[in-house]
């Protein structure tokens, strides 16, 4: 009875969202930069990596145990990188940035393509393309706000 | 965290009483139905929840608030009310985020009280 009574009473109720699309204020790029900092540096330890003599099962193991562990955390951050571009991409920027920022989409669809090309090869020349891509949107992004943030990285 | 305070934070927004329901009824509440995660553990997708419009609003607290671009509400906990007025908030749960940032800021005149009781 209560129930019946309690749910005639709450029947009314609107809806209260409780879903995360609050509207969004915080962004940086540099969540970008810090993945694809790492994604540059796994692929030169990767480079780097010596292939031990033949023949000495230890060995062997490090290095297969060594270089799978640089391969997943390379893949890891280059996908890491990519969400983080295009949450900036399809969040953040809005049609009026292509006014001041005509090359807005091409650099982010570039640099989108570059994770993916990190994530896949062993390319110092791509990881240092993608570190460059996300300069040229750190630069853009803080244009757009009228802020003078300089570019920086932890390596 | 969450998961080792769950039955915690479950209990930070009690059963309405008898006081409660009497406060409905003199339309010094209203009421509003859950939906979506972004608050679990607290509060469950489905929780019918009542809201004080005259409550004191402080950081922490769970809050029903307009949407600035959106009509719809939502519920949201309350991370900060800043010196010119803006409010930030956020849900509890990260994992339901549609969106990888919980963040947002809102103007004070679209809150539109805090939630003090749930139901059953």
């Amino acid at each position: 009875m209560f129930e019946r009574l309690k749910d005639r009473f709450t029947k009314d109720f609107g809806i209260a969202e409780a879903h995360c699309d609050a509207p969004c204020g915080v962004y940086d790029p540099s969540s970008a930069r810090i993945a694809a900092e790492a994604v540059l540096s796994m692929t030169k330890k990767i480079l780097d990596l010596k292939v031990p003599d033949s023949g000495e099962a230890k060995a062997t193991a490090n290095y297969h145990n060594t270089l799978t562990r640089y391969i997943l955390v390379k893949e890891e951050q280059a996908r890491v990188a990519k969400d983080e571009l295009l949450i900036l991409w399809t969040d953040y920027f809005k049609p009026v940035h292509l006014e001041t920022y005509p090359d807005l989409h091409d650099t982010f669809w570039k640099a989108a393509k570059l994770c993916s090309a990190c994530k896949v090869e062993v390319s110092l020349e791509h990881a240092q393309e993608l570190m460059e891509a996300i300069k040229a949107i750190h630069e853009i992004y803080w244009g757009s706000k009228g802020k003078d943030v300089a570019w920086y990285t932890a390596a | 965290m969450i998961i080792a305070h769950f039955h915690l934070m479950r209990d930070e927004i009690p059963i309405a009483g008898i006081r409660e329901w009497l406060c409905m009824l003199r339309r010094q509440r209203f009421g509003k139905r859950v939906e979506g995660d972004s608050m679990w553990p607290t509060l469950r997708s489905g929780d019918r929840v009542l809201v004080d419009p005259k409550a004191a609003i402080h950081a922490g607290d769970i809050v029903v608030a307009e949407h600035p671009f959106k009509s719809l509400q939502m519920i949201k906990r309350l991370l900060s009310i800043e010196p010119d007025g803006r409010i930030f908030l956020a849900g509890d749960n990260p994992e339901a985020s549609s969106d990888s940032k919980v963040f947002g800021a809102i103007q004070r005149k679209h809150l539109l009280g805090k939630v003090v009781s749930r139901l059953i």
